[in-house]
């Protein structure tokens, strides 16, 4: 993997505090920056497994940063924190670039799990539409084709088809599924998983008929590249 | 109502300026000719009385006669189709008469010298036709008079007013139509705007953009577009003021989460200490929630919609799980009847809280022991997501307002926390989606409430 450590960009001082302390409780080496910056600064200066990113610093937009990350190449996963509620700033942030969302007040666990499914996931893809077999995935508009038509899919439903697709083949262990794409590893989500899959590969059949979406009994599932 | 429309308003406006300008231009036109007609009548008369006088005074000149005789011998001389010339005496009447017509039948003509004057018309409707008379002075105890048709006088003249009356109407219609035609086009910026206006959503500075060409419309325009501009500025700073007060009140929370989380893994399992900070925590999941809720409610929170794909089925199931997951192993039925899919168009993650605030409001509503069934199921265009129990239902005076802020059964107010606030925040969420809210009773015999969405459209889903 290419970087190391966590990287946490918040400009107030007891946050950034305890977040960092928080991360490192879990064995991560943290480096913190208090605004935009310092956070560029760092990211110039190193390369990491996670950026755990503010909305609002003081001297610019949490989006602003992130899109300026993206304009440079740099794919390294950015896990979003916001205090502002709005509906729309969620979708403005994974516009931006980010890789997920979390909204302030977090619990501690929701963080490390969507912090762990960040890293088990990694850099986000260089092209923004993966051809995977006869799917057409495209990450940035979130949309769907295979073959020749579209696929409508559900938000959590393209969130599992994209975390498949980004190792295309490679089982994703269940556990990590429940993470990224739940935040939580709960009875409800493991049933809900289930529900998910069996409706992907429905939407997913070719006229071919083998399943695109495999089961790895016992540890999770892979999404097949093959014809 | 129907309303008039300005077209047509103009329209008859114009018509009404149309046939005002033509009947003014109609009767100065006729008085014009009158008076012109009647100047050269009388100048023609008075010439011809003036010509009478001198062939009299050269009749008398060249031979020794009366006045009479020479009148007489000249007048005859001289007679004209359609004229009478005579010699007045003193007394006004006529000494010597020649000429005119046997059906004239003047009353009323001049005698005093130097007058022109028309005789009274007799029978002038019946096509009888008034005279026109001039006099002029011929000795002291005579006078010269020159009877004609009058110019005006006869019926014929009103010939005239004919064509002026029949161009008339053809002016209107003609002004009309293409007036219709005209202003049709030039009206059609009107259309343009107002489907401009109608087409504004509340996104980032909305303005008209027609670029009207005509003054006033120009105007109307610009004062629209102000007051977009300061309508915009009121909401930017709301949200502003909004976003702000989220972000304060949400920093100390996420502070005070933390900091106890972290105080709870550095005590044993068994301490007592740790079950008092769970209790602290689930009070600051409860105060977060109630934040939520406000700025929810507020609309602070509810923006713009992003219209992503929502499964309303999923919506139901994971509703369901996550109350499974909340009343532990032992907790009492909950059902889920739904197809695989329906999809509706939405943000997930409000849907979901909408959902699951009636779930919750119902297993706190109808005990620890109801059973509760969700349903979702397709109603034409629309989706209808159905949480129904088997308690004690609501009251029926309650029921209009279960729906409305800080409103508890009595039940609720007794028992449990919750500020009131689920079912308004699910009207909220559910309104701002274009859906409606209800609650009944339920074939359970306790109450459902139900959720009714529209189903994302046939075209998207293909």
């Amino acid at each position: 993997m290419d970087g190391h450590g966590l990287l946490v960009i918040e400009d107030h001082a007891e946050s950034r505090r305890l977040l960092a302390r928080v991360l490192r409780a879990e064995g991560w080496s943290v480096e913190e920056a208090a605004g935009f910056a310092e956070g560029v600064a760092a990211l110039e200066a190193a390369r990491f497994l996670v950026v755990i990113l503010d909305w609002m610093l003081p001297d610019g937009t949490g989006t602003d940063l992130c899109r300026l990350l993206r304009r440079r190449g740099d794919l390294t996963p950015v896990l979003m924190l916001t205090a502002r509620g709005g509906v729309g700033d969620r979708v403005e942030g994974l516009d931006a670039g980010a890789d997920d969302y979390l909204a302030k007040p977090f619990a501690v666990a929701e963080l490390l799990a969507r912090t762990r499914a960040l890293i088990r996931r990694g850099p986000r893809p260089e092209q923004p539409v993966a051809q995977v077999g006869p799917l057409a995935i495209d990450f940035a508009a979130r949309t769907v084709r295979l073959h020749d038509r579209d696929v409508v899919l559900t938000a959590r439903e393209f969130d599992l088809l994209a975390l498949l697709a980004r190792s295309p083949d490679r089982p994703i262990a269940r556990s990590t599924i429940l993470e990224a794409v739940w935040g939580e590893d709960s009875p409800g989500a493991a049933q809900s998983l289930q529900v998910l899959i069996a409706r992907l590969r429905r939407k997913l059949e070719t006229k071919e008929g083998s399943e695109r979406i495999e089961t790895r009994r016992g540890f999770g599932y892979a999404l097949r590249s093959g014809p | 109502m129907k309303r008039p429309t300005l077209l047509r308003q103009i329209l008859v406006t114009q018509a009404a300026i149309v046939a005002a300008c033509c009947t003014l231009m109609v009767v100065a036109s006729l008085v014009a000719t009158a008076v012109v007609m009647r100047a050269q009548q009388d100048r023609s008369l008075r010439h011809l009385a003036a010509a009478l006088r001198e062939g009299i005074a050269s009749e008398r000149r060249e031979r020794t006669m009366s006045l009479e005789e020479a009148a007489a011998e000249f007048f005859d001389e001289l007679a004209l189709p359609d004229h009478r010339f005579e010699l007045l005496r003193r007394d006004g009447q006529p000494a010597v008469a020649i000429g005119g017509r046997s059906d004239w039948d003047p009353v009323d003509l001049p005698t005093e010298p130097g007058t022109c004057r028309t005789a009274s018309a007799a029978g002038f409707w019946r096509g009888g036709r008034a005279l026109r008379a001039c006099v002029a002075r011929e000795d002291a105890d005579h006078a010269v008079r020159v009877i004609a048709v009058d110019a005006l006088g006869d019926s014929r003249t009103l010939a005239l007013i004919v064509p002026l009356l029949v161009a008339l109407p053809v002016a209107m219609v003609f002004g009309a139509l293409a007036g219709r035609v005209l202003m049709r086009k030039r009206l059609q910026v009107l259309g343009v705007m107002a489907e401009a206006a109608s087409r504004l959503d509340a996104r980032s500075d909305p303005r008209l953009d027609v670029h009207a060409e005509q003054q006033e419309l120009a105007d109307v325009e610009a004062a629209f577009n102000r007051l977009l501009a300061r309508l915009g500025a009121a909401l930017a700073s709301e949200r502003r003021f909004s976003q702000d007060a989220s972000h304060e009140l949400r920093t100390p929370l996420t502070l005070l989460r933390l900091r106890l989380e972290q105080l709870r893994a550095r005590m044993s399992e068994s301490s007592a200490v740790r079950s008092d900070l769970d209790d602290i925590l689930g009070d600051v999941d409860a105060l977060q929630q109630l934040v939520d809720s406000l700025l929810l409610l507020g609309r602070a929170d509810l923006g713009e919609i992003p219209r992503e794909p929502v499964n309303a089925c999923d919506l139901a199931r994971d509703a369901a799980a996550r109350q499974r997951d909340l009343d532990g192993p032992a907790g009492p039925a909950i059902e889920v009847i739904a197809p695989d899919e329906i999809l509706v168009e939405g943000d997930e993650p409000l849907l979901a809280r909408a959902v699951g605030n009636l779930v919750e409001n119902a297993r706190r509503h109808a005990g620890p022991q109801a059973r509760v069934r969700l349903s979702v199921v397709e109603d034409g265009a629309r989706v209808r997501l159905v949480v129904a129990d088997d308690g004690p239902g609501i009251p029926d005076d309650l029921r209009p307002s279960v729906f409305e802020r800080f409103v508890r059964g009595p039940r609720q107010r007794a028992l449990t926390r919750g500020a009131g606030l689920g079912l308004a925040v699910t009207r909220a969420i559910v309104s701002a989606h274009g859906g409606d809210v209800g609650t009944r009773p339920s074939d359970m015999g306790g109450e459902e409430a139900w959720i009714a969405l529209p189903r994302m459209s046939a075209m998207a889903s293909s």
